[in-house]
């Protein structure tokens, strides 16, 4: 008797959070859904403030397929021209021109410096890294907690506002296992890029790990594109200017 | 909400307002024609050398006395680089001059190339091109077909080979079994008639097979001239978290010339034997990176001939025979002047952005430690990056070791370079 009346009272909790899990799960594919199209490229452009108020620019030429395939040429300033990156998966690969050989990096790395790390820059969809659930909601946002799948991910939570009426993403909250705050990612100027494709074409980003500091993400010619898988892999980063 | 379109062949601005500031975006080299595009960087460089008052070599280079032992060198190198592109045809070209007191310079094409996408999976290469096979960062046994690196800074620019290379890729969607890529490489022989005309039938023949599967990337190569220097190797590279990543190459020569020193003379061998490389790079929250790598070579010197070929040099600049000491010069400066010349080093490299939160600087420290007979060079860097596209790198170098040791027997006790760099 005991038992079933512990079964009749548990299940209803359990049953609204796996449902719970399960929208929320929904929710962040649709949030991918609203990011990026199946397939593009873009021009980006990444600005980082520094503390005594000098900034520093970098252009980069990216192309996305599916959930997990990102590659991304540099374009400025000319320091960095004609370096490479590419990302399959939790697999990330730097290539430098006259090195030659594309080496192994690491989502911590940040290979323009500022606030954005590698795993910002060439971030896979959401929905591929991270499971989430409602946590809290108003009559404007949901409000996700997202959890890690894994322990390659950058981020093992996230705290991401969600608009109810678009599924637009407005703000993240990245933290570490430790519950420490690792950066905030806001989502501003939505913006119409045509071929359905509407979203923030700004994300700005601060830490409390890095005091004055401020990196802003600007995107710019976001166009669907059909691209072959071979792209994606390191045979080709030292081509991807012929993509362009 | 404000409507941006996208049109290829015409500039784009896309104004946008963050906080209190505009941001501008002007997407760049979208309107300009196709044509050559050049950039590169040019290297000022100030060296100044502290050497060694008693040191066998030096007495042998520069001669006995009669100059101080601190002195400086005054270079400009350029690095210029051209390259072209239209739809699936490309060409590259890689060049270095170099310019030093008092007058002199020298030019050289590092590379020269044209490149053919044939589709998607093929791509064809033809010319002078500088080749980086392997996985290690400051060594690559594997890397039969490279130009010398120099572990000192393996990230230098390098004369390439005339070669010809047809690529094929190929992309599965099984997580086990991702990619996969052959490398076909056609050189010409070492040694060619009037230093102009290539035997067909002892071109040599190398290629490369990569997989990527299961997050891990592996690779086998191939190498064989009809001199009957035949090689295989393989690498292996993985990340294992989101900090550390590992490496390993292993090579196989056969019929390998190598020399050994006897108390006179250099002694060349033909036989088989290894190299083999282990290495690690590690990232932590601080972003300090650490570079590991430990390589050994059969074919290098033993710590017994490094000893022998200086005692031979102490010996020889006694003699009052002329011929001794220019046959002293050319054994040292033909045999044992490359780099790694031994069989176990340890490379050890920690690289620290921004320390105490100082902008734009970086601080290096770089050693490579001879195991067999305990000598290093320890180099302390320092990079200073104000403004966008310069450089500015405070490079010192000190050697250390025993006399009759690989870092030790070396005519220069230490070094300091600064260097501005521009790039364009």
């Amino acid at each position: 008797m005991k038992k079933t009346l512990m079964i009749i009272i548990l299940f209803p909790l359990v049953f609204t959070q796996s449902l719970l899990a399960s929208d929320g799960n929904q929710i962040l594919q649709k949030v991918d859904e609203r990011l990026f199209p199946e397939s593009f490229e873009s021009y980006r452009k990444i600005i980082n403030e520094e503390p005594n108020g000098n900034v520093k620019e970098f252009v980069f030429f990216t192309l996305k397929k599916g959930k997990d395939k990102v590659a991304m040429l540099y374009i400025e300033p000319a320091s960095e021209r004609g370096r490479a990156t590419l990302r399959l998966g939790d697999n990330m690969w730097l290539h430098i021109p006259n090195v030659g050989r594309p080496i192994r990096i690491t989502s911590m790395q940040s290979v323009v410096g500022g606030v954005f790390s590698n795993a910002d820059i060439m971030r896979l969809d959401y929905s591929v890294e991270y499971t989430a659930e409602i946590q809290d909601q108003t009559a404007e946002f949901w409000v996700l907690e997202a959890k890690a799948i894994t322990k390659m991910v950058a981020y093992d939570r996230l705290k991401m506002w969600v608009q109810k009426d678009s599924y637009n993403l407005i703000k993240v909250e990245a933290y570490a296992a430790t519950g420490m705050l690792i950066k905030t990612i806001d989502f501003k100027e939505l913006k119409d890029f045509g071929e359905g494709i509407i979203r923030p074409a700004v994300m700005e980003t601060t830490s409390p790990l890095y005091k004055g500091y401020k990196s802003v993400m600007i995107y710019a010619g976001m166009k669907k594109r059909s691209l072959a898988d071979e792209v994606f892999t390191l045979a080709y980063l030292s081509r991807l200017e012929e993509l362009r | 909400m404000v409507k941006g379109l996208f049109f290829k062949g015409s500039i784009l601005m896309i104004f946008t307002s963050v906080a209190a500031q505009d941001y501008t975006f002007d997407i760049p080299d979208i309107n300009e024609p196709s044509g050559l595009r050049l950039s590169g960087h040019l290297d000022g460089r100030i060296k100044g050398l502290a050497l060694k008052s008693n040191s066998p070599l030096k007495i042998l280079q520069m001669g006995n006395g009669g100059y101080s032992n601190y002195q400086t060198q005054w270079l400009s190198e350029l690095y210029l680089d051209g390259d072209y592109q239209y739809d699936k045809i490309a060409f590259h070209l890689g060049t270095y001059g170099r310019s030093e007191l008092p007058a002199s310079g020298t030019f050289s094409v590092f590379e020269l190339y044209n490149h053919f996408s044939l589709g998607q999976r093929f791509s064809l290469a033809f010319g002078k091109i500088a080749s980086n096979w392997g996985k290690g960062y400051a060594f690559n046994p594997a890397g039969f077909i490279n130009p010398p690196k120099d572990p000192e800074n393996p990230e230098l620019a390098r004369e390439g080979k005339v070669l010809l290379k047809l690529d094929y890729v190929r992309s599965f969607s099984s997580p086990a079994f991702q990619t996969v890529a052959v490398d076909l490489v056609l050189l010409p022989p070492s040694v060619l008639l009037n230093n102009k005309y290539a035997d067909p039938a002892e071109i040599t023949i190398a290629s490369k097979f990569y997989v990527l599967g299961l997050d891990t990337d592996l690779e086998f190569y191939q190498f064989s001239d009809q001199s009957g220097d035949h090689r295989l190797g393989i690498g292996i590279s993985r990340n294992i978290g989101p900090s550390i990543e590992i490496h390993g190459e292993y090579a196989h020569y056969y019929d390998q010339l190598s020399n050994s020193f006897n108390s006179t003379s250099i002694q060349q061998l033909t036989n088989s034997g290894s190299e083999y490389l282990l290495g690690l790079r590690f990232i932590n929250t601080r972003l300090t990176t650490t570079i590991l790598e430990y390589f050994h070579s059969d074919f290098g010197y033993s710590s017994s001939d490094i000893t022998r070929f200086s005692d031979y040099l102490e010996k020889t600049i006694l003699s009052p025979n002329p011929v001794d000491l220019k046959d002293a010069a050319s054994v040292a400066q033909s045999f044992f002047s490359s780099k790694n010349i031994g069989q176990d080093y340890l490379y050890i490299k920690f690289s620290q952005p921004e320390p105490f939160k100082i902008l734009y600087l970086t601080t290096t420290v770089q050693s490579i430690i001879n195991l067999n007979n305990l000598s290093l060079l320890l180099s302390p860097i320092i990079s200073y990056k104000p403004y966008t596209n310069s450089e500015f790198i405070l490079w010192s170098t000190i050697f250390l070791g025993n006399p009759d040791s690989e870092y030790g027997i070396k005519s220069v006790a230490w070094s300091s370079e600064l260097w501005l760099r521009i790039y364009f």
